[in-house]
Parts: structure tokens; sequence; C-alpha cells
């Protein structure tokens, strides 16, 4: 299943009276079973852009198409981890990753078997009574990916899922999403603010402007696959991260000169 | 318009149309005319009672009992809450105890007071120093609790002495928390008092609204409600204003 | 919610193991017997016409079950409560949720309900008077008046504070309506929404108490106001016991049921 970004664009219609030009014009296609990463400066848009694909937010322009199918609404076929905490706290960690089968009338046993599955994917095993309230925060977004990823979609939609960890954690997290993503086969968009994160998981880095969002570069990540983030160190992840970076300095700068003066 | 602007616009609006239903509908004739009374005969009844004296009495009895019960919470509150903060066994304690005291109908205590204490100011008084005090207890504990550890390392860097630690970090740290209880507990002991001089009493706005309304004097009665809803509205007002600023510096 | 005033959720000690010997668990054992004490030495040092012991009010309530007066006024309050609590429940509920759907409607009337919660509306009760005659009718839709406040606030409050990334979960997932509010805005609501209904319970029974101490003829508020006319000590310190006991325990039973409901959850909101 491919995604296919056609000249979207978004104006919001904001709160007073200016609006704000999120995004300008985005094309972008991920063809199937691809992992594309996509960086850039914080408030260029990045957001708004993976749920106009989940078909949470309406575009303002242009269109997406998931497969061969223009995007109205959201789609069974796609699957969105968010990038705030959203697993419900008043449920287990097995009735949280039960909770799309649930509701789409699954029976008890399948739903479970499944569920379980996955858990075990995302390596919560032993944990599948606890609460999220008890979990570490790497340990919720996991949870939410295994919610996201029961339901089995074509299309893995991913908004900085762990924006709110450290560096080290980041690393080895990634390492355990390249080894889940692996198996599923889905076609992943996945949008984070670290360089390395992004340059480790994908095929290819989008990096996007200051607002109103663009495609400013995309750089072609010819790291060979199964990889794990030992790659780190070598000289052909330092020459990407590089590359990435020269273009998202001067994108970042601009967010910054913006704020400084007061239109933030 | 901006979001906060519309919000202002809409909620003094909303406050207009209920002002304006006071005035409109007892005129239209919803409820029979002499238990309703329009807002504009309202006022005038009030002004008119405030100038010739008759409101004096009451005025003086409620502002009193209400400024004679707050003053002895803020002066019991602050330091209970001081103590319950000092000597934490004590604290846990009491804290079931303490977040169930609201739920009590503490009210029921006043014709006890009464019965005990005789029909003066002093029940009054007490009951809603009663009302009032552990608002300004818990809100002071909290307060000291919740100053940010790195704070107390600040002041141990600097050598400072116990008291020093407590009069120029602890405190300072504390008031806007202190503020909220004293805020609590300004508006607890107008309630307090104004439901006792309604239930039972010789004197006080309260009891005006109720001998008003046993003596069918129903324009006094709602001037009376009146002054004790503005005074009250005012009160809230002027305390906000004063907790903005004071959060707005922390 | 700047809501310090003693409403908040949580008492002491969570350690099941140590708690036989924890020290501060045996001190709130032992604190109302304390209490109970202190009474009794009350009694003894400032005599029956200010203090009835507690034996002496113990015995007023068995004298009133016996004759009947505490079950026929009793009967009469706990009437006016259910009919004003359920009043308060089904307003504050609906109306809270209603206005905490939106942003807007929030930010526009929050202000308004606190103002309204923290006026002294005891003074109005002459209004209910009016509208409902003098009766059961008038009480609880006083009480419901009182009570209504914190029911309103915290459900609205706890509907406002749904995070947004709840609704795109579900909206991402395509629940239907009804699937969305059931299983995942009623959910995060209740937590909120239980705090209102136990805090409001306490005003609503508050609300009925004090509104039968007004021109009433029946109620145990009517009956504490009649005792302190015929200085019926036992009777007054008595009443005043059970009413205090009564809203201690059903504060007791919701705070459970709170703890129950936020048992996992470290950051509630
Ligand atoms: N619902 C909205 N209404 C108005 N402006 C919005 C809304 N959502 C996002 N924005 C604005 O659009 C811009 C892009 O936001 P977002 O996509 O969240 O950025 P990113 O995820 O890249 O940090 C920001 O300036 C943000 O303030
Ligand atoms: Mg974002």
């Amino acid at each position: 299943m491919h995604i296919q970004i056609k000249d979207v664009r978004k104006v919001f219609e904001g709160r007073g009276d200016e609006k704000v030009e999120a995004l300008s014009g985005i094309d972008l296609t991920v063809s199937e079973n691809e992992f594309v990463a996509i960086v850039g400066p914080s408030g260029c848009g990045k957001s708004t852009l993976l749920e106009i694909v989940a078909g949470l937010t309406e575009p303002s322009g242009g269109e997406v198409l998931i497969g061969r199918d223009p995007i109205n609404g959201p789609h069974p076929e796609v699957g969105i981890v968010f990038q705030q905490e959203s697993t419900f706290p008043w449920r287990t960690v097995l009735e949280n990753v039960e909770f799309g089968l649930e509701m789409h009338g699954v029976g008890k046993k399948e739903r479970r078997e499944r569920s379980l599955e996955l858990i075990e994917l995302v390596g919560l095993q032993g944990f599948e009574g606890r609460y999220p309230g008890e979990l570490s925060g790497g340990m919720r977004q996991r949870v939410a990916i295994a919610r996201t990823l029961v339901m089995d979609p074509g299309v893995l939609l991913m908004d900085e899922p762990f924006g709110a960890l450290d560096e080290q954690t980041r690393l080895i997290l990634g390492d355990e999403l390249l080894r889940i993503w692996s198996r599923t086969e889905a076609t992943a968009l996945f949008i984070t603010h670290s360089i390395e994160e992004a340059t480790l998981l994908s095929d290819r880095v989008v990096v996007m402007s200051a607002r109103p969002g663009t495609t400013r570069k995309v750089v072609e990540v010819d790291l060979e696959r199964p990889r794990d983030s030992s790659v780190v160190s070598t000289p052909e992840f330092g020459r990407l991260t590089g590359e990435i970076w020269e273009v998202l300095r001067e994108e970042s700068m601009k967010t910054l000169k913006g704020q400084e003066r007061g239109g933030s | 318009m901006s979001f906060g602007a519309k919000v202002r616009l809409t909620r003094w609006a909303v406050v207009l149309a209920a002002i304006a239903a006071l005035e409109v509908m007892p005129r239209i004739g919803f409820g029979d005319s002499i238990t309703l009374i329009p807002l504009s005969e309202i006022l005038p009844e009030l002004f008119e009672m405030i100038a010739s004296g008759e409101m004096t009495e009451h005025l003086l009895a409620t502002g009193g009992a209400f400024a004679l019960s707050f003053l002895l919470a803020a002066v019991t509150g602050v330091p209970l809450g001081f103590l319950l903060w000092r000597y934490k066994p004590l604290k846990r304690t009491l804290d079931p105890y303490l977040t169930t005291y609201y739920a009590i109908p503490i009210f029921a205590f006043y014709p006890l007071l009464l019965a005990v204490l005789g029909f003066n100011i002093w029940p009054i008084v007490f009951i809603a120093w009663a009302w009032a005090v552990v608002a300004v207890v818990m809100n002071t504990a909290i307060g000291f609790g919740e100053v940010p550890q790195v704070l107390t390392k600040v002041g141990k860097s600097m050598n400072l002495s116990r008291w020093q630690t407590i009069s120029r970090i602890f405190f300072p740290a504390a008031v806007p928390y202190i503020f909220t209880g004293l805020k609590l507990g300004m508006v607890y002991s107008l309630i307090g008092v104004i439901a006792s001089e309604f239930v039972l009493s010789t004197r006080g706005l309260g009891y005006l609204v109720s001998y008003s309304y046993v003596n069918f004097t129903t324009a006094a009665m709602y001037a009376a409600m009146l002054l004790i809803l503005a005074l009250a509205i005012l009160l809230n007002w002027a305390l906000g204003g004063i907790e903005r600023r004071l959060y707005g510096n922390v | 919610m700047s809501d310090a005033a003693g409403h908040a959720t949580s008492p002491a000690g969570s350690g099941a193991r140590s708690a036989r010997l924890d020290p501060v668990r045996i001190a709130q054992v032992l604190f109302p017997f304390g209490l109970l004490a202190l009474w009794q030495v009350l009694a003894v040092a400032l005599g029956d016409f200010f203090v009835a012991a507690p034996l002496a009010s113990f015995g007023a309530l068995v004298e009133g079950v016996r004759s009947g007066w505490l079950g026929e006024n009793g009967g009469v309050t706990l009437l006016a409560l259910v009919y004003a609590y359920g009043l308060a429940v089904v307003f504050g509920v609906v109306i809270g949720f209603l206005l905490g759907l939106s942003r807007f409607a929030y930010a526009v009337f929050e202000p308004i309900v606190i103002a309204l919660y923290a006026l002294p509306k005891v003074a109005l009760y002459p209004l209910f008077l009016f509208a409902f005659g003098l009766g059961i009718s008038s009480q609880a839709w006083f009480a419901m008046f009182f009570g209504v406040f914190p029911i309103l606030i915290f459900t609205m409050s706890g509907t406002q504070n749904v995070g947004e990334v709840m609704f795109k979960v579900g909206r991402s997932l395509r629940l239907s309506r009804f699937q969305l509010f059931r299983s995942v805005v009623f959910p995060s609501i209740l937590p909120s929404m239980v705090a209102g209904l136990r805090i409001g319970f306490g005003v609503t029974f508050l609300g009925v108490v004090l509104s039968q101490m007004f021109a009433a003829k029946s109620g145990l508020g009517f009956v504490l106001i009649q005792s302190v006319e015929l200085h019926d000590m036992p009777q007054l310190y008595g009443l005043v016991v059970l009413l205090t006991l009564f809203a201690f325990v059903i504060n007791g039973a919701f705070m459970l049921w709170e703890r129950r409901l936020t048992r996992h959850r470290p950051e509630t909101g």
C-alpha cells in the first residue's frame, strides 16, 4: 500500500484574525513497504501533514491517496501513533491493545490471541495486566504502537512516538521499531526531530522547510538492511546526518529568528 | 476578533442577559406581582434603606461578624497549617479527617452553638470561623509542602539559618497558596455569617432577608438579597484581581 | 481546578504491608475515640446545661427511634436529600458535559459558574419558598441549587480536559459516536465526575439540613432548631453527631469509589 501526497496545502483559520499557513504544497510519494522519515524545525507542519494523511485533518488544497483511494476521512488501512500520550489509563496493557479489535466486533478469543502476539512483538510480555500509569513513558508508547499495529495497517504513521525520551533510549527503541517493522511489512511514514533516529530508521529522510512547510530536501539513506543502532558510529552515517543537518540548521535558524522577532 | 475578546464579550452578554431577565420577567407577569419585583424597583428601595439608616445596623452586624471570623480564621489557620507541615505524622494522621471535613454539614453545629453560647454574635463568629479555618489550614500546609526542593538547596548552599530559610524562602514561596486559602476562607466565612443570620439571629443582612420574608415586606427582602449578592460578588472580584496579580508574579 | 478547599483526594498511606504497625494508622484509628473522650471530659467539666454527655446523647437518639420522631423526621430529610441529589446529579452532569464539550462555552461559563458557587446562596431561599411553596419540593430544589455547582464544575473541567488526542485515537479507529462516548470520553471524565459527585453530595446534604432549619415543620434541621428552643441538649448533640457520621460514611464510600478509579493513574487530571 503506497502513499501519494499531491500538492497538499493547509491554512489554519486560526485563533484570532490571522491565518496560519502551515503547509504550502507538499509533494511526496512513499512506495509500498518503504520507510520514510520526516524531519523539520518545530512548528513547520509535520504533525499537520501526518494528520492529513491519516484523514483526521482536512487539507486546504491538494490530495492524498492511500493505494488507489483518495483520503477524505480515516482509512481502514491506515494506523497512526501520536506524539502525545494516548494510551487509555483505565485499561490494562492487554485491554489497550485489544481496543480497536473490540470496537470492530472481533471475537474475544481472536482479539486476545492477536493482542498477545503484538504485546510480545513490542517486548511487553509479562506486563499484560499492568495499567499504563504503572509503566515508563517508553513502555507506554510501545503499548500505543501495539494498539495501532494490532489492526494490521498497510500504512503506519508515527508522529514523534519517542519524542519525549532521551537520545539513548530513543536509539534503542529505534532498534526495536526496525525489528517490529520488518515483521509487519507496512509502509511507514515517521516524524521525528532527531536526525540520528531518522537516519537509523529510514530509506529516505525528507527535510522540511520552516513554516509554511515544504519539502526542502530528500536524502537517500543507502545503509544496508537489516541494520541496528551500531551503524551510528560508521562514517557513512556521519556523512548522511551531516548532510541533513546542513539543511535543517538553516531552516531551524529561520524559525528561531522568526520567534525572536516576536512572530511565534 | 481574538478568542479571548470573543469570550469576554459573550460572557458579559450572558451576564447582562441574566440581569435583563430579572428586570423583564416580573414585568411580563412571570410569577405573581407580589412575590417578584423588577430590579429597577428593588434598587431604589435598597438606596432608600441605606440612606434612611435602616440598613446600617445590619450592615455593621454582618460586617463585624464577617471581619472577626475571617481574622480569627487567618490568625489561627496559617500557624496551624504551618504546624501541620512541620510535623508530618500529625498531618498524615489528620489528612483523612481534613479531606472529609467539608463533607460534613458544618452548619448543623450552629443550633448547638446557639444553645451553648446564647443568642449573640459568638455562635455566628464561631460557625463562620469553623467553616473558613480548615481551608486556610489545608492550603497553608499544601503551600509549604509544594516549595520546590531546589529552593531549599539554594538556602542550604548559602548557609541560611533555619529561621532565615523559613522566613526568606519557604514563606514567600508559599504565599500564593496561603493567599488562595485566605481567599476561600473569606468566601466561606461570609457564607457562614449570612447563613447563620438567615436561619436564626437578631441582626444582620441574612436576618433582614428572613425577617422581611416572614413579615411579607418583599421589597425590603429583595433589597437585602441584592446587597448580599452585590457585596459577595464585589469581594470575589477583588480577591480574584489580587490573586491574578499574585500568581502573575510567580 | 483551583479547588484546594480540602477536597483533595489523596489520604495518607498506601503501603499495605507496613500498615499494621504504622503509628500514623494507629493514631488515625484512635482519633475519633480521642474526640469522644474529649466530649465526655467537656460534659463532666461544663455540666449538662452546656454539654450533654455522649451516653445521654446516644440515649436521646434511641428514644427518638422508639418514639418515632427520629424515623419520621429522618425520613423527611432523607427523602428531600434523594430528591435534591437526584436533581443535582442530572443537571450537573448534563450541563457540565455540554459546557465542557466546547472550548468556547467552557471559557465563557467557567468563571460564571465558579462565581455562582462562591455566593452566599442561602439568602435566596425565600425565592424557592415562593416558587415551590412550603415543603419538601422547595427544600429539594434549594439544596439542588447548592449541590449542583461542584458536580457541574468537575464534570465540565473533566470533559474539557479530555485530551484532543483521545478524540483523534477514536476517530482514526473509526469509532461510532456512541462508541467514542462510551469507550473513550466517558471513562476519561469519570474520575473527575465522581470527585464532583462526592463534593456535590456533601453540599447538597448541607443544603437540605439548612433549608429544614428555616420555615419547616419537619425534618432533622427542624428538630435541631426545636431542640434549641426546648434546650434539649442530649437530642441536639445526638442529632449533630448523627448527621456528621452520616456525611462521613457516605463521603467515605465516594472516596473508595474514587480511589478505585484513580488507583492506576498517578497523573489524574
Ligand atoms: N488546530 C490548529 N489551529 C490553528 N493553528 C494550528 C492548529 N494546529 C496547528 N497549528 C499551527 O500550525 C503550525 C504547524 O503545526 P504542527 O503541524 O503541529 O507543527 P510540528 O508538528 O511540525 O511541530 C504551527 O504554527 C501551529 O501553531
Ligand atoms: Mg508535531
